[in-house]
């Protein structure tokens, strides 16, 4: 039995691997038990903890000159990307244009040059991400051009009685693209 | 060692498998995703994981997005480097190109869909081909076969270690935000309809998420022996496509990964050959 597991042949394979693996194995343990995820090393808890706890959701999308950006109509992969990067962008926006990493970093370094160059690197600029609904709508098959009403949206459906029902909607960001 | 006529069946086999790379790395190209099409998107967000950290401190996937040239170049790369590897799928220098410039792509598209989406098979699929040996070449297909196993299973253990089995509305109020957008759009049909329908009946949605969770279970059965591979990725790509009907998740860049299991037989050691 023992000489059949997968460990033991490696070890009599080669010890470097066998190293490299029970290292691998150690890590991945030791980033499971603090819930984290990671590339190698995914923390796959997908469904597994309901946060919303109630039958609704919300969704975002952009309005251009007053029309609606579609995205539903792009191949899965698009219509992914669009969806979710508009959420995140959302979010940003909602957040006084600052992203998870412009919390996590000063929170978790101390010291305030390497805060600053990882935050330079690990965050979008400011000014680059200004762009960003340029692509967006270029993306999504709209021309945005200077002088163009962007009108970022959030809406919130309730799904509760077989229908979807809008409960409402908000502006929650309005500028002119230039 | 092989003999001829095996190696030759093998590698018609291999050449399926990376075929499929080529048309799930063909899918991010005509969905309009890959590197060509991220030029001039300027925004994106990291979770806290330093070996993503290490590509955006190079600065490399926002100076390729700054650059359309670069990425249409890098997309030509890939796609001609997986053709070259679908010619001979034993050149490990070729796989070893593939499995860098592929971390690196799903790093860059991860980073600019703000949401991690796990499914990176297309660049682990060749992790057993980068060894030249083939002895060594085994070992690592059993060590990516294990991952493989084990990313399916600790899902179904999360969702018994958080209790999720215990509330009947849990799957329904999963699957109330999965089509939103198309709500919004009024871009409906069969799947939203099926969507409205596990919302408004928790005790079918539970019936189906209890299902999912056995069928992540039953994978474990993998860790002890490799006769139901070809179930366990049968089951494995069943659980994929209902997803993408009732969640809108599709596993395109993920199928190639399971599809391994289809071959583990012909790329697995022999257990006597080691010891």
């Amino acid at each position: 039995m023992m000489q059949h597991a997968y460990l033991y042949r490696l070890f009599r394979h080669s010890k470097p691997a066998f190293i490299f693996v029970v290292c691998f194995i150690l890590f991945y343990a030791a980033t499971i038990s603090k819930k984290m995820d990671m590339i190698f090393f995914p923390y796959n808890n997908m469904y597994a903890i309901d946060f919303s706890a109630n039958a609704g959701s919300s969704t975002y999308a952009i309005k251009i000159n007053g029309n609606p950006v579609k995205i539903t109509g792009n191949l899965y992969w698009k219509k992914d990307m669009l969806e979710t990067s508009l959420n995140g962008y959302c979010r940003y926006l909602k957040h006084n244009r600052k992203v998870f990493l412009h919390d996590y970093i000063p929170y978790k370094f101390k010291n305030e040059q390497l805060q600053h160059r990882l935050i330079d690197k690990l965050t979008p600029g400011e000014k680059q991400a200004y762009q960003w609904p340029k692509w967006f709508a270029n993306a999504a098959g709209y021309v945005l051009k200077p002088g163009d009403e962007i009108e970022f949206m959030e809406y919130r459906f309730n799904l509760a009685e077989g229908q979807a029902a809008m409960l409402d909607s908000a502006a929650i960001y309005k500028t002119t693209f230039r | 060692m092989l003999t001829g006529s095996l190696h030759t069946a093998q590698k018609n086999r291999l050449r399926m498998i990376f075929t499929i790379v080529l048309l799930e790395y063909l899918m991010f190209v005509f969905s309009g995703v890959s590197f060509s099409f991220l030029h001039g998107n300027t925004f994106y967000s990291l979770e806290a994981d330093p070996a993503t950290w290490l590509f955006y401190l190079a600065n490399l996937p926002q100076w390729i997005t700054a650059n359309q040239w670069a990425g249409i170049l890098l997309d030509t790369v890939i796609i001609t480097l997986i053709l070259l590897f679908i010619r001979n799928p034993y050149e490990n220098l070729i796989a070893l190109w593939l499995f860098q410039l592929l971390l690196l792509y799903y790093v860059t598209l991860m980073g600019h869909l703000v949401h991690h989406n796990f499914q990176f098979g297309f660049c682990l699929v060749f992790i057993p081909f980068i060894f030249r040996k083939e002895t060594n070449r085994q070992f690592a297909f059993e060590a990516a076969r294990y991952f493989l196993l084990f990313f399916y299973v600790s899902a179904a253990w999360w969702k018994l270690y958080y209790h999720s089995l215990s509330d009947i509305s849990h799957f329904s109020h999963l699957a109330s935000s999965q089509f939103t957008p198309y709500y919004l759009e009024a871009n409906t049909g069969v799947r939203t309809a099926f969507n409205l329908y596990l919302v408004s009946h928790p005790w079918f949605g539970w019936s189906l998420f209890v299902a999912s969770v056995l069928l992540e279970l039953v994978i474990a059965v993998g860790f002890f022996t490799k006769r139901f591979d070809k179930w366990i990725a049968i089951l494995i790509l069943i659980f994929h496509f209902s997803n993408w009907f009732m969640m809108d998740i599709a596993p395109l860049g993920q199928i190639a990964f399971v599809c391994l299991l289809f071959i583990s037989k012909n790329l697995s050691l022999n257990n006597k050959q080691v010891i």
